[in-house]
């Protein structure tokens, strides 16, 4: 029960910095996505099994909290959690030692395949051709910002999570 | 014949429990049933969720929306050494309320001309005005749109247009739920309006690129345009009024298709540092 609500609590926290705080704090320069890197941060500590209705859910009150097609980031989610589920099993991770390697390895797969799957979506959903594509998805730059701020939120759910997990769970 | 029938069908029972077992067939199953949601998007079967959500967050969203820009009144200020802050934030409002004063005295200069006859501007500060708070945005890539605490409560429709310093466009009404609204942003690709500049009436369409910036799109060869020419809406076609100011008209430039020209839209307003806008309910 505490690890439902600790769950659901950092779901509403992570909405709430995405969308209203970090914003208005960066000016507009904030590029990362703090609900992805929840679901990663849960799916890297938790694993698949553990994770997948909690990427499920955060996809889906994001998906109404942001006005966008429900759906989309429910899908991103779950490709997210079984992406780091396949090469942690591949790779055998152990995130200890040279584990900040293998997150930034998952921060740079979880932004390229959110950043893609939320260009390709807009395309598809403006109707504007797949010759808009990358235009929606940005420049190198932006999307090297984007995994930066993520690397960053990645840490700071990692370490909470972790902590939680310890006292709560 | 039938003991190997049996034993054939237990055989397949268990490959199939094993395969249905295996992640990457729940993960299959699941992407197809979200694949076909979002193909058919049915919005109205999620719309009381979205609303309650809203309705949920809301005042969540604005203590968070206040505290942060606190915090970036905070961090403006130590970067910014005090004083530079007051004055860059001052400038901003000066140069904001000079450019729309400036486009309303080349509104009124132009009044008896053929040239009002043909934009047909309407006067500033004639339109019933609903203030409403910034919540929360989304303006990095292809999202952009802003959220603000007024809904269909408080009178909101969808395409209503939204402004700051009752002239400056904003963007408009797209999604509107009980007690909130979403505003999509000129630079969103999925906004088009039509404009006009105000110096010689050349027509076209401001459209959203990408969040990259504003295109002033389809403008004929044979209209003048010039950098610095202020672009305002032209009504035509929608319910956007006519005399809003878009922004600066800057890199003049052929289209690929030699049929039109195009050129950049610089808004005047800074999206990312709004708290207070208007929607611009119905003209007085």
């Amino acid at each position: 029960m505490p690890k439902k609500i600790i769950y659901a609590s950092l779901i509403l926290l992570a909405l709430l910095l995405q969308l209203s705080f970090l914003p208005m704090l960066t000016a507009g320069s904030m590029a990362g996505d703090a609900v992805l890197m929840l679901v990663l941060a849960l799916a890297v500590l938790n694993g698949f099994e553990a994770s997948l209705k909690w990427a499920l859910v955060a996809g889906f009150l994001y998906d109404l909290a942001s006005y966008a097609t429900v759906g989309q980031h429910m899908l991103i989610f779950l490709l997210v959690a079984y992406g780091v589920s396949f090469f942690s099993r591949r790779l055998s991770v152990e995130v200890k030692g040279t584990g900040l390697l293998f997150l930034l390895g998952f921060v740079v797969l979880a932004t390229f395949l959110s950043t893609i799957l939320t260009a390709g979506f807009s395309v598809f959903s403006i109707a504007g051709g797949l010759k808009f594509l990358p235009q929606a998805f940005g420049s190198f730059s932006f999307f090297l910002l984007q995994t930066i701020c993520n690397l960053g939120l990645l840490l700071f759910w990692y370490q909470i999570l972790r902590k939680l997990n310890r006292i709560f769970l | 014949m039938f003991w190997w029938k049996t034993k054939g069908k237990n055989l397949l029972d268990k490959k199939m429990q094993k395969l249905t077992a295996t992640k990457l067939f729940k993960v299959v199953a699941i992407a197809i049933f979200l694949g076909l949601l979002i193909f058919f998007n049915p919005v109205k079967f999620f719309e009381p969720g979205r609303s309650l959500l809203a309705e949920l967050l809301s005042p969540l969203k604005k203590i968070a929306y206040t505290v942060a820009a606190a915090g970036q009144g905070i961090g403006e200020f130590v970067s910014s050494i005090g004083q530079l802050k007051t004055e860059n934030q001052t400038l901003l409002l000066e140069n904001q309320r000079l450019q729309a004063q400036q486009a309303e005295l080349q509104d009124v200069q132009n009044e008896n001309t053929a040239l009002r006859t043909q934009l047909d501007l309407l006067p500033r500060a004639q339109f019933n005005l609903l203030p409403a708070e910034v919540i929360s945005q989304n303006l990095d890539g292809v999202g952009n749109w802003l959220e603000i605490n007024k809904g269909s409560d408080d009178g909101l429709q969808e395409e209503m247009p939204v402004v700051v310093s009752q002239s400056i466009l904003v963007g408009r009404l797209q999604e509107v739920t009980a007690k909130t609204a979403k505003v999509i942003l000129l630079t969103n690709p999925k906004s088009i309006v039509n404009v006009a500049t105000v110096q010689t009436g050349a027509r076209g369409v401001a459209r959203g690129e990408y969040g990259l910036g504003i295109l002033f799109d389809m403008i004929l060869q044979a209209d003048l345009v010039q950098n610095g020419d202020e672009v305002v809406t032209a009504g035509s076609g929608s319910s956007m009024p006519r005399g809003l100011l878009v922004g600066t008209v800057q890199n003049v430039h052929k289209a690929d298709d030699n049929l039109f020209q195009q050129a950049t839209i610089v808004s005047p307003i800074k999206v990312s540092k709004l708290q207070l806008v208007f929607v611009i309910l119905s003209s007085k």
